[in-house]
């Protein structure tokens, strides 16, 4: 009942929710009317069903769309026992009322008086009752629509910890919340946005420990988006990230799974549920977190600690090779040992482009084959592997138009940014520009682009949080978490939130309830 | 507009950045140099450059070794012939040895050496090294069918003589010191030829003046501090022949000035050493008693192989063992007031050598 | 009242340690002449006194008010012609600016030769510090987090590295050949300070102990400096006089187990710092653009600064004014100017009109 409370508030008394553009107005008390104007709103579409019934010579019907009830339920639960039971009442508002207060009572009901509020619930999968000589419609909750189950998040596979993942309907989401955080302080608020699409989004916290000052900015921002539908999580990323601040890097993380999410909202961050989609959002989000995994805590700490340093490594190592590869053998051979320079110059010597154009094109072939081995139907994963593997391991090596070394880099640069998936986009754009300031400008063009980029990192705020926190500004406390991955008994000592990361301009940090 | 006139300039960077690609070489389009020799005929300079061909690589794995010969009237001048020759830029930051000819270091090799220091490639510890005769015998000698690697010639000078650019060019620039290099000398044996580390080349400021060989090579790099170079042979009654070899060596010298006048250094070396061919009484002598004779032996021995040589270098007016800079840092108010007349005090210096020597068992007990 | 970006202590000092670290690093005969390097140990003891001093006016004008800056300072004091002033160190540190990006030019041309463009390189490196510049202070405040940390790790790589190869018969006796170098070596020092001048905008941006700060970072750049000394006249001796850049010259010489030619490890920090210090000080030149024309001109002047420079990058390598000894002394006399003659004024004025005040206070 608590989620019908929390519909009732958005939906019903409009609360959270920014005054809609135009209303339809209130329901007619002629059952007629109000049926004439639902098949007018909805046009010819076809699964609008009405079922109309005369319960004690009173007209009455139950609107539904098609698909999203559960007929079943409908049927056994709701009208079976209305058209069985003996209703008291003189007046037909009378009867609506002993329907409502006695013969579905156990079931999740709202009395809807206009027209926006009736639609919304219809469309929600709500069934609507309606009777002639009453102003208002009983929506019920029999919800039937089918969704996929909850399984464990193929993009987040974890090796320990739980198989659970978030799905499409907002609502089971939430649940999923809740049963990990069993705590009144974890407050749900539910919002709708995209002017057509009408998508319920849901704000997630617990209370207490998110500063007031994000969680109003969070809610600023989501009332700023002005599209018509949302169909992914992706929609609303760059509406919740600072405005005007280019970066590679966003401020705002995305996780499939309820348990990171609940993680990260005991740190002070808000998730952002959306419905529709198994992406929640999470804000602040802070560039050490794309290093940080759920697994790491589950593992040792002398073993966590290793593989975050190999992520590490592997950013820099995806993200910097290509660029220094080109440029050290173009500008800077002096660095290479002579044995590995051998290699790269007889290589080089063999194939027909320069190192730079080399190196472009054999990543693009690879994204190239990324991205198709993304879209291809599963059948045919297998036919792109066994390509991938001849065209660009065997074939483009024998025949002399890639050298041996070069491959060998694209290979060790392509499993690196696997490492950190959440990383890729970056990383990938980023390769290009220092292959391309490699092949140009040498080691010292490299070194001057990676500085830019360490600024541009540096220069973001996500929600006035650095997004470089809690390295620059240095917290040494904090880096338990970052450099290392201390046990579980320092790490429960003091729980850092986010607001209280160094350099941190959230105003009400110390509120503490 | 500000957009506008960004992306202008942006544009406008790129287009002169890529206009960088139309110089780039690859690579394979540069000539690695591994190894240099220089040799002076009739005032002319030949170079010989042993660099690395990924044109014509030996196989799919291994570039060959290529051996270019140029001359001009100055070895920069020379250097220079090695891109119209091969039409590749030379790039010398790989370069391992440079080997100087009897006669380009005897005419002085200030006229070249300003080369190795200050090019941007060169690194200062390229071995540094005199041949008797030409060098570019030494850098064109094959080993089977293929040129010997640069990297097998510079591994046969010892660390410790410390023979590059680096001292080398240290002890020239510093007026009262002189610079010194290993010496490689070709030999034939019955039609093959092999390269060895025959001793040390001895300069007087940037000439070349003599070369030390045998005991007196021995001797330097004992001075030096350089191990495991050749070995001494000593007689006795109660061994025989005894074969010494030095496996440690440290020498310190050190220098005492007394009532402001009478200079003298001393020099003590601590010497640890191995034997080998003891051919009398290796059975029935214990180490112990055979090691007493044999060190004060060798310490005899090496005391006066060490003398030798130091007279040798007063004699000939040089400072190779960098007294003058020992006395500089010791007594510097004494040293600045004899620093003109270095150059005649240093034939007459007064020195004692001593030497402190260890013999270690080496391989199985004599019983 | 404008919102001030809040930078930490450490971090300011980290951004003002790294800016010196590219003088130390490019240290050489270019800029120092013929003295002797050996003689710098003690000019780095007396710069290391003489720095404190330097530092006294300035901290003083903080300490008699802890919000503003020498710019509002001298808006407060001088009214109109204070601005005139604050254009004086608006050229200060555009002079600085300019002198990094020569020091880099030459840096490059002489000690690497590159075969690339190095009017392209550096119009890149440009273009990057007036992004870092656009970016404000919280960001390269930020950045030197990370440079500071590669900066000092690449110090003790270098340094046990090159520990081995010391020689101590390299060690000549102090003052050898008399004082000159002693004294040339201390103008240097003293003339590259310029991060002095930058304290006057800095400090009251910075939260935490500042006089902490100014003394951790004077001990860790004089330190650090004196290291750097010990290091190249150690392993080199005499044969670091013949190098332009000896500090590269001694990298490329270390070697840690299988690691060699550590110039590239020394380069590539190198750059961060140049490129750190340049965004630092356009950034500082663009404050006092800000404090006369506003924030609007403020964007416009890095963006036209920097296309200047692009254009006159081309001819950078010619601008001989800004290098050689000549440099040194111009730099040492404005810098005593900007950190010496000028707070002691604003010092002055500012204990006068305080005095008024309390006179109109009590009356």
């Amino acid at each position: 009942m608590g989620y019908i409370k929390h519909f009732m508030d958005v939906y019903i008394h409009g609360k959270n929710q920014k005054p809609q553009p135009k209303s339809r107005g209130f329901l007619s008390k002629s059952l007629s009317e109000n049926i004439e104007f639902f098949k007018r709103e909805f046009g010819k579409t076809a699964d609008l069903s009405i079922k109309y019934l005369n319960i004690q010579d009173v007209p009455s019907a139950f609107i539904t769309i098609g698909g999203m009830v559960d007929k079943n339920t409908l049927t056994n639960s709701v009208i079976f026992p209305i058209v069985q039971a003996k209703i008291e009442g003189s007046t037909n508002k009378e009867k609506y009322e002993y329907i409502r207060d006695n013969i579905v009572a156990a079931c999740d009901q709202l009395q809807v008086s206009n027209y926006d509020d009736a639609f919304n619930m219809i469309m929600s999968g709500f069934a609507l009752f309606a009777m002639d000589g009453c102003d208002c419609m009983l929506s019920l909750g029999v919800q039937g629509f089918s969704f996929r189950s909850i399984s464990e998040p193929s993009s987040e596979v974890m090796q320990r910890g739980s198989r659970e993942g978030f799905v499409e309907p907002l609502m089971i989401n939430m649940t999923l919340i809740r049963r990990r955080l069993k705590s009144t302080d974890l407050k749900f608020e539910l919002t709708q946005i995209g002017s057509v699409s009408k998508t319920s989004v849901c704000l997630c916290y617990l209370d207490g420990k998110v500063s007031k000052e994000i969680l109003s900015k969070v809610r600023e921002k989501l009332s700023q988006v002005n599209l018509e539908s949302i169909m992914e999580s992706g929609y609303i990323i760059p509406y919740l990230e600072d405005q005007g601040d280019f970066s590679l890097f966003s401020g705002v993380g995305m996780t499939e799974r309820p348990d990171t999410v609940c993680g990260k909202i005991s740190e002070g961050r808000i998730a952002v549920l959306i419905d529709g989609t198994p992406n929640a959002l999470i804000v602040p989000y802070l560039f050490v977190e794309y290093f940080q995994h759920l697994d790491d805590y589950a593992m040792h700490p002398y073993f966590a600690t290793f593989t975050r340093w190999l992520k590490y490594a592997a950013f820099l190592l995806s993200t910097l090779l290509p660029g220094l590869y080109v440029g050290i053998s173009t500008f800077n051979p002096e660095i290479l040992p002579g044995p590995i320079l051998s290699k790269i110059a007889l290589a080089v010597g063999t194939t027909p482009f320069s190192l730079m154009l080399e190196t472009i094109l054999i990543h693009l072939i690879y994204e190239i084959m990324r991205e198709a081995g993304l879209r291809i139907p599963r059948p045919l994963g297998h036919a792109v592997s066994i390509v991938g593997a001849l065209v660009i391991g065997e074939t483009a090596v024998s025949s002399g138009l890639i050298g041996g070394p070069t491959l060998m880099v694209v290979a060790l640069t392509a499993i690196s940014s696997y490492v950190i998936p959440n990383l890729y986009e970056p990383i990938s754009i980023l390769k290009f520009a220092f292959i391309v300031v490699g092949g140009l400008l040498g080691i010292w063009g490299i070194m001057i682009l990676f500085t830019v980029v360490l600024v541009n990192i540096c220069s973001k705020n996500s929600y006035g949080v650095p997004f470089t926190s809690p390295l620059a500004p240095f917290n040494i406390f904090a880096m338990r978490d970052v450099l290392v991955r201390s046990g579980w008994s320092f790490l429960a000592k003091k729980r850092i939130r986010v607001q209280d990361l160094p350099g941190s301009e959230v105003r009400d940090k110390n509120d503490r309830r | 507009m500000n957009r506008k006139l960004i992306l202008t300039g942006l544009l406008i960077c790129v287009v002169t950045l890529l206009s960088g690609c139309s110089e780039q070489q690859q690579l394979h389009q540069k000539l690695i140099v591994q190894g240099v020799s220089i040799d002076r005929n009739d005032e002319i300079y030949k170079v010989a450059v042993q660099a690395l061909d990924f044109q014509n690589p030996m196989n799919e794995d291994e570039p060959s070794i290529k051996l270019m010969e140029v001359e001009g009237i100055s070895v920069m001048e020379a250097l220079d012939n090695i891109s119209k020759q091969t039409s590749l830029r030379p790039v010398y930051s790989q370069n391992l040895v440079l080997i100087l000819g009897e006669e380009a270091a005897k005419s002085g090799v200030s006229n070249f050496i300003d080369f190795f220091v200050r090019h941007c490639e060169t690194r200062p510890k390229v071995q540094i090294c005199v041949s008797k005769g030409n060098a570019s015998e030494v850098i064109k000698i094959k080993s089977g069918e293929k040129f010997l690697k640069s990297k097998n010639i510079h591994d046969l000078v010892p660390i410790e003589l410390n023979s590059d650019v680096l001292h080398f060019v240290s002890n020239l620039k510093n007026t009262k010191t002189d610079p010194w290099s290993a010496w490689l000398e070709v030999e034939d044996k019955n039609g093959i030829k092999s390269i060895h580390l025959k001793g040390v080349g001895i300069f007087k400021e940037d000439h070349l003046i003599d070369f030390l060989e045998g005991e007196e090579a021995f001797g330097f790099m004992i001075l030096k501090g350089v191990p495991n170079f050749g070995s001494c042979t000593l007689n006795s009654e109660e061994c025989g022949d005894v074969t010494c070899i030095i496996d440690k060596v440290v020498p310190k010298i050190n220098a005492e000035v007394q009532n402001s006048e009478v200079l003298k250094f001393y020099i003590n070396l601590d010497i640890i050493a191995s034997t080998f061919s003891l051919d009398k009484n290796f059975y029935t002598h214990s180490f112990e008693s055979i090691s007493e004779v044999v060190e004060k032996k060798l310490s005899n021995k090496l005391g006066n192989i060490c003398s030798d040589v130091i007279n040798k270098t007063l004699k000939l007016g040089i400072d190779v063992f960098e007294f003058s800079k020992i006395l500089r840092n010791t007594y510097p108010s004494y040293f600045k007031k004899i620093e003109s007349e270095w150059n005649k005090i240093l034939p007459n210096l007064e020195y004692k050598v001593s030497q402190d020597v260890k013999l270690k068992a080496t391989g199985k007990e004599p019983v | 009242m404008e919102k001030r970006p809040c930078i930490s202590v450490g971090q300011m000092f980290a951004m003002l340690f790294v800016s010196r670290m590219v003088v130390t690093m490019t240290y050489g005969t270019l800029l120092i002449g013929d003295s002797d390097i050996w003689d710098h140990l003690i000019s780095a003891g007396i710069s290391f006194i003489l720095t404190f001093l330097l530092v006294l006016p300035i901290y003083k004008l903080f300490k008699m008010d802890n919000k503003m800056n020498v710019f509002d300072n001298l808006r407060d004091l001088m009214g109109k012609y204070g601005y005139i002033f604050i254009l004086i160190y608006v050229v200060y540190y555009l002079v600085v600016t300019l002198h990094t990006l020569t020091i880099f030019d030459n840096f490059i041309s002489n000690a690497i030769n590159p075969p690339i463009s190095i009017s392209l390189l550096s119009i890149f490196l440009l273009l990057s510090s007036c992004y870092g510049a656009y970016k404000g202070l919280e960001a390269l405040s930020r950045t030197s987090t990370f440079i500071i940390v590669a900066t000092v790790c690449s110090l003790i790589f270098l340094s046990i590295s090159l520990f081995s190869s010391i020689e101590t018969i390299n060690f000549k006796p102090l003052m050898y050949n008399g004082y000159e170098s002693v004294a040339e070596g201390t103008l240097y020092m003293i003339s590259q300070s310029s991060c002095i001048v930058a304290m006057g905008l800095l400090l009251p941006m910075a939260c935490g102990s500042k006089l902490r700060g100014i003394i951790i970072w004077n001990i860790g750049v004089y330190l650090s400096f004196a290291l750097v000394i010990m290091l190249v006249v150690g392993t080199m001796g005499d044969f670091a006089d013949t190098q332009l850049f000896p500090v590269y010259t001694a990298a490329s010489i270390g070697k840690f187990g299988s690691f060699r030619h550590l110039d590239s490890l020394y380069l590539g920090i190198w750059i961060c710092g140049i490129f750190l210090k340049t965004s630092l000080f356009l950034l500082l030149a663009s404050e006092g653009v800000k404090k006369i024309w506003g924030e609007k001109i403020r964007r416009r002047f890095i963006l036209g600064f920097s296309v200047i420079l692009s254009i006159s990058t081309f001819f950078i390598g010619n601008f001989s004014l800004l290098r050689g000894t000549f440099i040194t002394e111009f730099l040492f006399f404005f810098l005593i100017f900007n950190v010496v003659i000028i707070p002691l004024v604003l010092i002055f004025l500012k204990k006068r009109k305080l005095s008024k005040e309390e006179k109109i206070f009590e009356s």
